[in-house]
């Protein structure tokens, strides 16, 4: 591969569009992981620094384009702004639920809030907040639920360590994975 | 006894209203006064009544549940047995959590509404039932085609003028004729349709309509047993 590995990177990110994981991205350059990890920040940082049009942000293991907020007005002229639709309580009361226990099943996160949850469920699902991830090793192996990328995407996460810190005072009990 | 509030707060579920007890009365729930906040829980479900609220299956559940830990306080706590009360206070705990973090996640939801993501790159779709159809047995079908076509009687007449008028075929028309022989017979071997044709021209164009009809997606190919089969309608709905 020629070039700076640096510039290989802004190519693949805009050339994918979407998330690419720091795996996909050593595997293209043909470097180690941790390599392409510093790779990708010092290309992130030198965006900052300049107050690039296009910011680096990271996902989970993952890392995206998208612009610059600061030019979020000039971005509108041209392209469809995006509709701000806000999540119902029941909704952002479930989601969290799901957050901070993932993986986690329905009935115990109806469990915790004490009230039905298949719509917010189907309506987070719908907005690509939530997932599913296997099932649970026990009778009726019901379906085991987890926050997406979108999620972290919408919420300005960079990844689940990132989620706010709440008060705990009992031990959750995480739910086993298959 | 509390004055009547003339607007009463909705509670997400019983949880948030055992909740909003617990904070109003400054309950401390390693020691909760079960008596108490069973009164006046439904205290407030008589209040939702009342006011023609709905009082849904899970606050009529909880209900009775704390009444039954209220009757099971009453007695006298067995060695191995755990406090009742443990329960519904880890539960409201849990809630806590819950409320709070949905609070603090409510704050952020609109992170990222000032930047835009590209979406990922897609083809479009190709049908995915024309993959499975070697070139060859394409190719070796129309040499077959053409090889019957030289098997018949000598060359008429009519061919000759071809040397001085080479008759035009259509291939829009051919794209038509096969177009309308799908919608009479849904599903034809290909060697089927080229039943009849006389001359090298026709048999070209035929194919090559027959090629486009595929390409566009109106007729579809598989194999069976090293014959080509078409198949007609854009449902693809095919006899099992």
């Amino acid at each position: 591969m020629t070039g700076k590995p640096e510039n290989a990177i802004e190519a693949v990110l805009f050339g994918a569009g979407e998330s690419v994981t720091v795996a996909e991205i050593a595997e293209a350059l043909g470097i180690e992981i941790a390599a392409a990890r510093e790779s990708v920040q010092r290309l992130a940082d030198r965006y900052d620094a300049e107050e690039r049009g296009i910011k680096i942000i990271a996902l989970g293991d993952a890392f995206q384009m998208c612009t610059r907020e600061t030019y979020a007005d000039a971005v509108r002229m041209v392209v469809e702004p995006k509709k701000r639709r806000g999540l119902s309580a029941s909704a952002l009361e479930t989601l969290s639920v799901i957050a901070y226990h993932q993986p986690i099943t329905k009935s115990r996160v109806e469990m915790i809030r004490g009230v039905d949850s298949s719509y917010s469920m189907t309506k987070l699902a719908e907005r690509g907040l939530i997932d599913e991830a296997g099932r649970l090793d026990a009778p009726g192996r019901p379906i085991l639920y987890v926050t997406t990328e979108e999620f972290l995407r919408c919420f300005g996460l960079h990844s689940l360590e990132e989620l706010p810190k709440v008060d705990s005072t009992i031990d959750a009990g995480k739910e086993e994975n298959v | 006894m509390a004055s009547l509030e003339f607007k009463l707060s909705v509670f997400e579920g019983p949880l948030d209203l055992l909740l909003h007890l617990v904070q109003k009365h400054k309950i401390d729930l390693s020691d909760i006064p079960i008596g108490l906040i069973t009164e006046q829980y439904l205290a407030y479900l008589e209040k939702m009544t009342q006011m023609d609220m709905e009082v849904t299956a899970e606050f009529l559940a909880m209900a009775s549940h704390l009444l039954y830990i209220k009757s099971r306080a009453l007695l006298p706590i067995q060695e191995e047995e755990e406090d009742p009360r443990e329960e519904i206070a880890d539960r409201i705990r849990l809630y806590q959590e819950a409320k709070e973090a949905a609070q603090k996640l409510e704050e952020r939801q609109f992170s990222t509404i000032d930047n835009y993501f590209k979406l990922p790159e897609r083809l479009p779709d190709v049908p995915i039932e024309n993959d499975r159809i070697p070139v060859d047995l394409l190719v070796k079908t129309f040499i077959l085609l053409e090889e019957r076509l030289e098997e018949k009687a000598p060359p008429p007449l009519s061919a000759f003028r071809e040397i001085v008028h080479v008759p035009q075929v259509s291939l829009s028309e051919k794209i038509q004729h096969v177009r309308l022989m799908f919608q009479k017979k849904k599903r034809q071997v290909l060697t089927d349709v080229f039943h009849g044709i006389t001359t090298k021209n026709e048999l070209i164009a035929t194919f090559l309509a027959v090629l486009h009809l595929v390409s566009h997606g109106e007729l579809c190919i598989e194999e069976q047993e090293e014959e080509i089969i078409l198949l007609g309608g854009k449902g693809h709905d095919r006899e099992a």
